[in-house]
């Protein structure tokens, strides 16, 4: 038995670390879906009257499934990383990565929201006028945005030693 | 009649199946046999730079979705044949 586990190698470190991992792919999940969701009911209600228009009107539903993407990198990053507390799992790295984890997955949620709102509203109105289309663009890239700077801190923390 | 319809259908699934695809394709391709392989980097070095490009794939497959919508969604539509009686 490992009963000489130090303090800084508790037991419970890989708890940490384990969270981190699902709550990357869980929350990140979470607005991904409802993004889907939300931008898929004004597609659906859009192409009623404009079946040629839904080659354009995918691109909500294709920019929140990049944001389940986002915590699918860390979430394999993270768990790659996972060991037994006697191989050298620190407690610090469970923080770490619980953290990592953390980052991109309320990122990726907000994300969502922002992209299943704008994608609704904006498909909806590009069927009116059609020239919404570029705003309705540049406005989902900067949702899909915030989803991306929860990406970048994730790797910084999930690069820490 | 069912032509461009089936055309289009055929463009997203390529282009989806693409954009789901090519990241995780990149990642363990860059990691396993570019980053361990060819430079033999640690592991961790390698993993967020795989991961990294694997973003970066990501977002040209996205851009190039967009292009293709916004250059081929507003064609001209063909006017509908003229009803002969």
């Amino acid at each position: 038995m490992s009963s000489e586990l130090t303090e800084t190698n508790p037991v419970y470190g890989p708890f940490f670390g384990v969270m981190g991992a699902a709550s990357a792919i869980i929350f990140s999940a979470l607005g991904a879906a409802y993004g889907t969701a939300k931008s898929g009911t004004g597609i659906a209600a859009m192409s009623v009257m404009r079946p040629e228009l839904i080659m354009k009107c995918i691109i909500p539903v294709v920019m929140a499934g990049i944001i389940a993407i986002y915590g699918l990198v860390i979430a394999i990053l993270i768990a790659g990383n996972i060991a037994s507390p006697d191989s050298g799992y620190t407690l610090y790295k469970g923080f770490l990565h619980l953290g990592a984890g953390l980052a991109v997955g309320f990122s990726g949620l907000a994300a969502g929201f922002a992209i299943g709102i704008v994608g609704d509203a904006g498909v909806r109105g590009t069927a009116q006028q059609p020239r919404l289309f570029v705003g309705m663009i540049l406005i989902l890239i900067f949702a899909e945005v915030l989803g991306l700077y929860g990406l970048i801190v994730a790797i910084f923390l999930y690069t820490k030693n | 009649m069912e032509q461009p319809q089936f055309t289009v259908f055929k463009t997203v699934l390529a282009y989806s199946a693409f954009i789901l695809a090519s990241p995780v394709i990149a990642f363990f391709v860059t990691k396993f046999l570019f980053f361990e392989g060819l430079l033999g980097i640690s592991s961790t070095a390698s993993n967020v730079w795989s991961a990294v490009l694997a973003v970066v794939v990501l977002h040209i497959a996205l851009g190039m979705y967009i292009y293709r919508a916004y250059s081929d969604g507003d064609k001209p539509k063909t006017k509908p044949t003229d009803k002969v009686d």
